[in-house]
């Protein structure tokens, strides 16, 4: 998980503490990201990490852990650089 | 406007003919049971409520993350006459304790193990949904029904048993009364703990039947309802669809997230009852890419204000949507309903009262005042619910008889009619304020934060013009940035403030109470340092 990754996250996650470490088994829900937060999130990340993330990949698990959301990115991005080409 | 005839008890709304057994009823946890199905598992959950000894009068405690078995718990509770509380999932600690001991359950069946140990320590008799074995499998994975005939009670046996006494409700055997209570919702108030709205079976069919003739949900509409059926909004998409024959899809928490409108698509929903963060959810995913639409044709809003822009962008993007603005409480469940559309003609009309009701505004001494002035929202009629469990003295303030005999209801909301009697809501003057769309008590917030052994102090600040947001203040030793965390364990999720600051000293008037506009002052001076 990069820094933007979890600079991104963290203003949605209202019971991380600030000097708190994100982890990958973290549960967002746990950490305070409720649905509407979810959604807000799906936009920052877009904006903030640069990638698009499908309508597919806008599933439950993928918001499940900060490790899952990490690799629907990093899929995201690996998916738009192959379009590039 | 409807011909149906008018149920007076709960569970009639499911003995009713249908013109198709077999169509789809209810979608929870990714099982649907058909029309046929959802009446044969309320006969058996009836008979395993009956089995474990609940009668007439008892009280069942179900949390709303109980699954498949959940919609057909409720109508078999109201088959026995047995009053049904639907919990939040999230209640827990103090005030689950509270709930426990304010409802008096002879049985509480909840999904979480930990909510379960809770309930054994306060002497509490409890289940697991898996235990009650009633809700035969069926749903996507179809080659698995031949297990399903067996190992269950028998259905017809139980129907037999259950469904032969008078169809009028009256059962020999305790079934309800139509002036019997059918369920006890939990809600915020003015006090520390939540406090339980009463129904009766009649109040409760009045109103869904005065919903039912403005909202008009058909037999082949999908209502995809994204709230927990603690809140009475969820709760009366259950029977809204069973009255009209649709089929109701409950999504989880969590499905109404980025997935809603992936759900939406799946589901095929033709109606949503949204609160406003949901409805501008919807808007924000919908205008991400263009692609498929959900066959959306009605959009219901109540909990908040939807602010124009919402109406107009879905209206935009969905062609066939048509939105419904509504008012409610749980006190009387519904106040008004607006015509289909009506915002486009009369923004911030919440539309005309239930048919056979009347919502008016009076002042300070119970005066009614004329149309155009402000004042409290005051509610007559069938809909007006019971009162308080066990509040007399909250229940007297506010379901207070004129003459000492007719019940009318002061909301605590303030608003005006116009000539025509439609009503416009102009705020509260008490603790109560909105987060989400959802009722949230400041006091209750409060003494969740006080509970905290590190809070000494706490006040919150409702949000209001300048502050979109309320905000927790406290005092003591904590680190405020620990403070919401651990307040979850006192207050469900969408009670807890998104932010908190630690201060000295709460500034107090000559009263002695918390002079909060002070306090605002000065978190806003020390913000701008």
């Amino acid at each position: 998980m990069d820094q933007p990754f979890v600079d991104t996250l963290r203003p949605h996650l209202r019971y991380l503490a600030p000097e708190q470490e994100l982890r990958p088994e973290d549960r967002l829900r746990d950490l305070g990201l409720n649905s509407m937060q979810a959604i807000d999130l799906v936009f920052d990340l877009e904006d903030n990490c640069g990638v698009t993330l499908p309508d597919d990949q806008l599933t439950d698990a993928n918001f499940e852990t900060a490790g899952a959301l990490w690799s629907a990115v990093e899929n995201a991005r690996s998916d738009s650089l192959t379009d590039a080409r | 406007m409807s011909t149906r005839p008018h149920f007076t008890v709960l569970h009639e709304l499911l003995d009713a003919p249908v013109t198709d057994p077999a169509a789809p009823a209810v979608t929870c946890a990714g099982l649907t049971l058909d029309r046929a199905e959802l009446v044969r598992a309320s006969h058996r959950c009836a008979a395993e409520l009956r089995a474990r000894g609940l009668r007439r009068g008892d009280r069942l405690i179900v949390t709303s993350d109980s699954g498949p078995l959940l919609v057909p718990l409720l109508f078999g509770a109201s088959r026995l006459g047995v009053v049904f509380s639907v919990l939040h999932e999230q209640v827990r600690g103090d005030v689950l304790r509270h709930v426990l001991a304010d409802c008096e359950p002879a049985l509480a069946i909840a999904a979480s193990p930990a909510t379960r140990d809770a309930v054994r320590e306060a002497g509490v008799a409890v289940a697991a949904p898996e235990d009650l074995d009633v809700v035969a499998e069926r749903g996507p994975a179809a080659g698995a029904t031949d297990q399903a005939g067996t190992g269950h009670v028998d259905a017809s046996g139980v129907e037999d048993e259950a469904g032969a006494g008078p169809a009028d409700g009256s059962a020999v055997d305790g079934g309800p009364l139509p002036v019997d209570p059918v369920c006890l919702i939990y809600t915020s108030g003015t006090t520390a703990m939540p406090k339980a709205v009463v129904s009766t079976h009649q109040q409760m069919m009045f109103a869904l039947h005065a919903i039912a003739e403005r909202l008009a949900y058909r037999a082949d509409d999908v209502v995809y309802c994204p709230l927990p059926l603690s809140f009475d909004y969820g709760l009366y998409q259950v029977f809204l669809s069973a009255l009209a024959g649709s089929h109701v899809w409950l999504g989880s928490a969590t499905e109404s997230g980025p997935a809603l409108l992936a759900n939406l698509l799946r589901s095929r929903a033709t109606v949503l009852p949204a609160v406003p963060p949901v409805s501008a959810a919807l808007l924000r995913l919908l205008r991400r890419r263009g692609r498929e639409r959900p066959p959306l044709r009605l959009l219901t809003n109540t909990g908040a204000a939807l602010p124009a822009d919402i109406p107009s962008g879905l209206r935009e993007v969905l062609p066939g949507l048509r939105v419904q603005l509504m008012f409610g409480l749980t006190e009387c469940k519904r106040l008004t309903i607006a015509e289909p559309d009506e915002d486009l003609v009369r923004p911030g009309s919440c539309g005309l009262p239930l048919t056979g009701t009347e919502v008016f505004v009076v002042n300070e001494a119970g005066e009614r005042l004329p149309a155009g002035e402000v004042g409290e929202i005051t509610v007559r009629g069938p809909n007006v619910m019971a009162g308080y469990w066990r509040r007399p003295e909250l229940t007297a303030s506010r379901f207070p008889r004129r003459e000492g005999l007719f019940p009318e209801l002061r909301t605590g909301d303030y608003g005006w009619t116009d000539e025509a009697g439609r009503l416009y809501f102009a705020g509260r003057r008490d603790v109560i304020y909105k987060q989400d769309g959802f009722r949230v008590s400041a006091i209750e917030v409060e003494a969740a934060a006080r509970r905290l052994p590190d809070v000494s102090t706490a006040a919150v600040l409702t949000p209001d013009g300048s502050r979109p947001e309320a905000v927790l203040v406290v005092t003591g030793t904590a680190d405020p940035g620990t403070v919401l965390p651990r307040l979850r364990e006192h207050l469900e999720d969408y009670k807890v403030p998104r932010v908190c600051h630690a201060v000295d000293a709460l500034p107090v008037n000559a009263n002695g109470k918390t002079a909060k506009a002070v306090l605002a002052g000065q978190l806003a001076e020390a913000a701008r340092d």
